[in-house]
């Protein structure tokens, strides 16, 4: 008993469980291909890949890319994480685009023979509603900074970007994408989190800089604080660093 | 979950040693087969556990109202009532489909297909949770692993196959191999039997992920404050995880967003009246007018060769009673059938591809009352034949509960008017809880079986 055991991999009744699937499926299997098995097969395959190597590459390469891309005028945009509002409109409209596609491009042939309904209206109901996602996600994100530069202190000005762990960071594959990642490049990690991990939270940030904040007063970062924003700068960097590395020190740690 | 590094385990097999050498060397392994390719943070067995959950959850529910929604059909009455006639051993909770309450169609088939849209998010992102397992290294570790890699073969497959048939079929877009029925239901039995086995083959997992971090407590992490969670059997957690840019918490509301998005504009086609113009990405989210007839179609009386020329003043309903006696077949006009006893049924109309109407008011004569004009006093089915020309549901056979129900009529009007060519005229049946290719338009004959 021990032997198959060892030679299987796993309990009996694992394998018994998956004979039972087997069989089952086999069964629906069997009716299922009686008709146009080939053409079956290759549809049930093509599910198989069709999110994973197809779906999901494309989606994380627009994610990438899109960070990628504005990764380079960082300086110039807000310190607060703005992909979150980029990508969930973005994904929203791609999800129902994936959904209603047949309706939105009118690919359906007999629908108005069918139904007497117009084909028409989908495609602009469906950029009506993407137009409305990114019109959300943009109020949202204005209400956002502007409560966040009541809080805290004003992000990084355009010009304090004069630490080492920038030009490395221009180079480097975007680290921070949740959805894929190409280069372990784990090293570089204090580096990214430099990036967003002050102004992550509005709530945190504040925290962080209440002392600073307060001072600041009410107004929004405007030019004339840059300078104020670049003595800022390192501080507030630094302050963070350690706080990442607490956080990792539990069970992220052992994952190196 | 397959490994049993038992001590005492001495000589190791041959296989089992050439994937230690594999594993050992996999830091060289190309792209996405080396762990630290994935990096996402949130990645884990706790999210991937509450995912699953909330799909097994609503897979269940789609899955049942899917076999009801096959009852429904009463295939096992007449063999042009099956859609899948060489279902075997699978029809075997079959039943005789009630006739209430008059909403029971209506409602299954707006919660299998809502909540199949519905969940379309939450399986993307459970796909997406478990990617880095597709690209495990070594592939195959053992004849278990063989067999459980095969069965999720069946689970992923499956799934996708029944969701985008299913999508596909409510958009008319029939671009699949063969009869959306053969497909829809055989495939959903395929991606079952793989659930099943996942199901109890992680079912432990899920309980000790769901144990290591409290839902509640996780709710209230942001992401500045997201971390990895520690490493385990999975493989699902990444060994080199990148900063996070959205929390759990964010990562759950995402998908709830998109099933919320996806609700909100195609539940109005279920639900009807003034909240139809709501489903703005729906099939039947147009209304049609406010006249008596101005309700939705799925089949046009053009599109199936129906002309004006057969449905007018020559029409007769012909009512025969299989093995009957001389005075059969009757010949009825129109005229003939409006002087018999009239009737009025609130009924909807409900379709398979989950749009469905309010109560519409249906004025005709009662199918039992045609059963004992043909003869017949305790119906077993009648044979319901279309003037249509083509198309799987030309004709139909309901059961005897059916023909016997009062609200089950051979309606002449609708909402106090003459129905419409499109809506059936000069006559259709009206069943109540049928589906709506069951309510046979532009209805030749009956032929009642005692």
């Amino acid at each position: 008993m021990r032997r198959q055991l060892r030679w299987y991999g796993a309990s009996p009744l694992h394998l018994l469980a998956l004979l039972a699937c087997f069989c089952l499926a086999g069964y629906a299997a069997a009716r299922l291909v009686s008709s146009h098995p080939v053409a079956v097969v290759v549809w049930f395959l093509g599910a198989v890949i069709g999110h994973d190597l197809l779906l999901m590459p494309l989606y994380s390469l627009a994610d990438r890319s899109a960070m990628a891309a504005v990764r380079h005028r960082e300086p110039q945009l807000p310190a607060t994480p703005w992909i979150n509002y980029v990508r969930v409109p973005a994904a929203l409209s791609g999800l129902l685009l994936l959904v209603w596609f047949p309706l939105i491009l009118r690919l359906q042939s007999p629908y108005h023979a069918s139904t007497t309904l117009s084909a028409n209206p989908y495609v602009w109901h469906w950029l009506a509603v993407t137009g409305a996602l990114f019109l959300l996600s943009a109020v949202a994100f204005a209400v956002r900074l502007r409560r966040q530069s009541r809080t805290a202190p004003p992000p990084e000005p355009p010009t304090a970007v004069p630490d080492g762990a920038d030009p490395d960071r221009e180079t480097e594959p975007p680290a921070d994408t949740v959805l894929t990642q190409a280069d372990p490049g784990g090293g570089e990690q204090p580096a990214v989190q430099e990036d967003h991990g002050p102004a992550l939270v509005a709530g945190e940030a504040a925290a962080g800089g209440a002392v600073s904040g307060l001072g600041q007063g009410e107004s929004r970062p405007g030019p004339q604080q840059e300078a104020a924003g670049e003595d800022q700068g390192p501080p507030r960097q630094i302050q963070h660093q350690p706080a990442a590395q607490q956080h990792e020190a539990g069970p992220g740690d052992e994952a190196r | 979950m397959t490994d049993d590094e038992k001590p005492g385990t001495h000589r190791p097999s041959l296989a089992r040693r050439a994937a230690e050498t594999i594993r050992r060397h996999r830091g060289g392994m190309p792209g996405p087969f080396r762990r630290s390719f994935w990096r996402s943070p949130i990645r884990g067995p706790w999210l991937t556990s509450v995912l699953g959950l909330v799909l097994l959850a609503g897979v269940s529910v789609v899955f049942v109202t899917g076999l009801l929604s096959y009852a429904a059909y009463n295939p096992d009455l007449a063999r042009i009532n099956d859609t899948t006639p060489g279902k075997g051993l699978l029809g075997f909770y079959l039943f005789s489909w009630p006739t209430h309450p008059v909403w029971l169609y209506r409602v299954n088939q707006g919660l299998h297909v809502t909540l199949g849209l519905v969940l379309i998010p939450i399986l993307l992102a459970k796909l997406w949770s478990v990617l880095p397992k597709l690209f495990q290294w070594p592939p195959l570790r053992s004849p278990a692993h063989v067999l459980e890699r095969l069965s999720l073969l069946l689970l992923v497959g499956g799934a996708v196959f029944e969701f985008v048939t299913g999508v596909l079929n409510i958009q008319q877009w029939y671009k699949f191999p063969g009869s959306f029925y053969t497909l829809h239901f055989y495939g959903a039995w395929v991606f079952v039997a793989g659930l099943v086995v996942h199901v109890g083959l992680k079912s432990r997992t899920v309980i000790r992920a769901l144990r290591s971090r409290g839902l509640i407590r996780e709710l209230r992490v942001g992401t500045a404050r997201t971390q990895p969670e520690s490493p385990d059997a999975s493989e699902l957690v990444s060994p080199a995880p990148a900063a996070p840019t959205i929390s759990r918490r964010g990562a759950l509301a995402f998908a709830g967003a998109g099933s919320l998005l996806l609700l909100a504009l195609s539940i109005g086609q279920s639900l009807g009246g003034p909240l139809r113009r709501t489903a703005l990405l729906a099939p039947h989210g147009q209304d049609l007018g406010t006249g008596p007839n101005d309700f939705q179609i799925n089949q046009t009386a053009a599109e199936v060769g129906v002309s004006t020329a057969e449905t007018g003043l020559s029409w007769r309903l012909t009512l025969d009673h299989v093995g009957g006696t001389g005075h059969l077949p009757l010949r009825l006009s129109r005229a003939e059938l409006l002087a018999m006893e009239q009737h009025t049924a609130y009924l909807p109309i409900a379709c398979v591809e989950g749009w469905s109407t309010d109560n519409q008011a249906w004025t005709g004569v009662r199918l039992r009352d045609l059963a004992r004009l043909a003869g017949v006093s305790h119906p077993a089915s009648v044979l319901v034949e279309s003037l249509q020309r083509g198309g799987t549901f030309r004709h139909g056979v309901l059961s005897a509960g059916q023909i016997m129900d009062p609200d089950s009529l051979l309606a002449l009007r609708v909402n106090g008017a003459d129905l419409s060519l499109d809506h059936g005229y000069p006559a259709r049946v009206i069943v109540p809880a049928n589906p709506g290719v069951h309510n046979t338009k532009w209805v030749a004959s009956l032929t009642f079986a005692s």
